[in-house]
């Protein structure tokens, strides 16, 4: 089952979208911020991330410029929510934001804008952990 | 200018901390290994380090051994962060005198809480508890009757600003984290006296769920709830025409209730639950 990360500092934004994509077969994980969202990438990566613009403690484009400086989270494709605006020119693709979605938008469009990355997109293999990781990990879980 | 020392294999996290701790004013040094964060201390002489439980060469316990038997560096605190926070891990950290440990993932607000309660002791002045003991000393102000309009919990209250304490919304993060999982519909604290201390994943025209959940298990403290974390039964689960109701005791005082309206997701709950209750029982 694909895996969505949504990152949103409003809850009941949050819980709305998860109920749709969740509806839609979607695996979906939930952030309030950014910060939260980034730690939680090393254990619980995600297939594609949808992120507000202004989250709590960083805004969307820092949030995707960090996910695409690091090897092992620069592939994750990133869906941005923005207000009827959109973003600056070329600050989405700056950041390194694979779609954006600007002003209100129905829940089908939410929907098929994530399947569209989803299959467009491969989901890019979670690397293999170091056999030192791995047994450390398996370690501690048991 | 403090000098904090972060030691994480992932990349993402160390920017992280790094973000948040120089946006504080604090000189950030980072470490993406064991023997890199060993040579990283003996040059820079850090006063305070950040470290990753699990990495490819030397793992956090080693980390934090190594900076507490030191001749010359032995009181500078360690927080080591790990993804996975039970009793083996506390038990190790605790070993180790690690002062304390914090579970990943974690919001950048919660981090930089626990770093200025450390920087400003000027030192290693605690050692690791026991999960059911650490950070035990809150002192929550009495609820309002306010506290039990739907969803205005405790959140609002002044909390006491203390080091290694969850703030409330770290805690609606915490419950957040068990309604993100499909199939449940609230989760919910709850004290003894059946006060809605936090909720997630109600929304509004939800909040009466809630408040249901939370008066009747102040009922139910009075018979069986009594019982939950007296060495007898620290869990129940029952059925209801709403689904399933995970009822987990969180520390003596408070309960942990998460509503399903999936059962399949049942073991993902408890298995989340078994996972963050050593977090919640600090909030607590």
């Amino acid at each position: 089952m694909p895996k969505v990360l949504l990152v949103d500092a409003d809850w009941e934004n949050l819980v709305a979208l998860q109920k749709a994509l969740t509806a839609a077969g979607h695996e979906v994980a939930v952030a309030l911020s950014g910060s939260f969202a980034l730690t939680m990438l090393e254990w619980d990566r995600p297939d594609c991330i949808v992120s507000l613009t202004e989250n709590q403690d960083m805004d969307a484009y820092e949030l995707c410029s960090i996910i695409r400086a690091d090897p092992a989270t620069k592939d994750i494709p990133f869906l941005l929510l923005t207000g009827p605006t959109g973003p600056a020119p070329g600050a989405a693709s700056r950041a390194g934001i694979s779609r954006v979605i600007a002003g209100k938008f129905n829940v089908s469009t939410l929907v098929d804008q994530v399947g569209e990355l989803l299959t467009r997109t491969p989901a890019p293999p979670a690397p293999a952990p170091a056999r030192e990781v791995d047994r450390a990990r398996r370690s501690i879980v048991n | 200018m403090p000098k904090v020392l972060v030691v994480d294999d992932s990349l993402t996290v160390r920017k992280v901390v790094e973000r948040a701790l120089e946006a504080r004013g604090i000189q950030v040094l980072c470490a993406a290994s064991g023997g890199e964060a060993i040579q990283c201390i003996e040059r820079e002489t850090p006063d305070l380090v950040i470290c990753d439980v699990i990495m490819p060469d030397k793992d956090g316990y080693e980390i934090c051994e190594f900076v507490k038997t030191h001749p010359e560096l032995g009181k500078t605190p360690v927080l080591l962060i790990s993804g996975i926070v039970n009793g083996a891990v506390l038990e190790r950290a605790a070993k180790v005198q690690s002062d304390d440990v914090m579970r990943k993932p974690f919001a950048a607000e919660e981090l930089v809480r626990k770093i200025d309660g450390f920087l400003s002791a000027g030192g290693s002045t605690t050692r690791l508890l026991p999960a059911a003991t650490a950070g035990g000393d809150r002192t929550d102000p009495a609820p309002s009757l306010g506290a039990l309009d739907g969803l205005a919990t405790r959140a609002q209250d002044p909390l006491p600003d203390t080091s290694g304490v969850l703030s409330a919304p770290d805690l609606r993060a915490l419950l957040g984290q068990f309604a993100g999982i499909p199939g449940v519909v609230v989760a919910a604290l709850i004290d003894r006296e059946g006060f809605l201390i936090e909720s997630a994943g109600a929304v509004p025209g939800e909040a009466a769920l809630a408040w249901a959940l939370a008066a009747s298990v102040a009922q139910s403290a009075a018979g069986i709830g009594q019982e939950l974390n007296q060495g007898v039964l620290q869990a129940m689960i029952f059925e209801s025409e709403g689904g399933v109701v995970l009822l987990h005791a969180v520390g003596p005082s408070a309960m942990l209730a998460v509503v399903l309206n999936d059962a399949t997701a049942l073991g993902k709950v408890r298995y989340s639950v078994k996972r963050a209750l050593p977090e919640l029982l600090r909030a607590m």
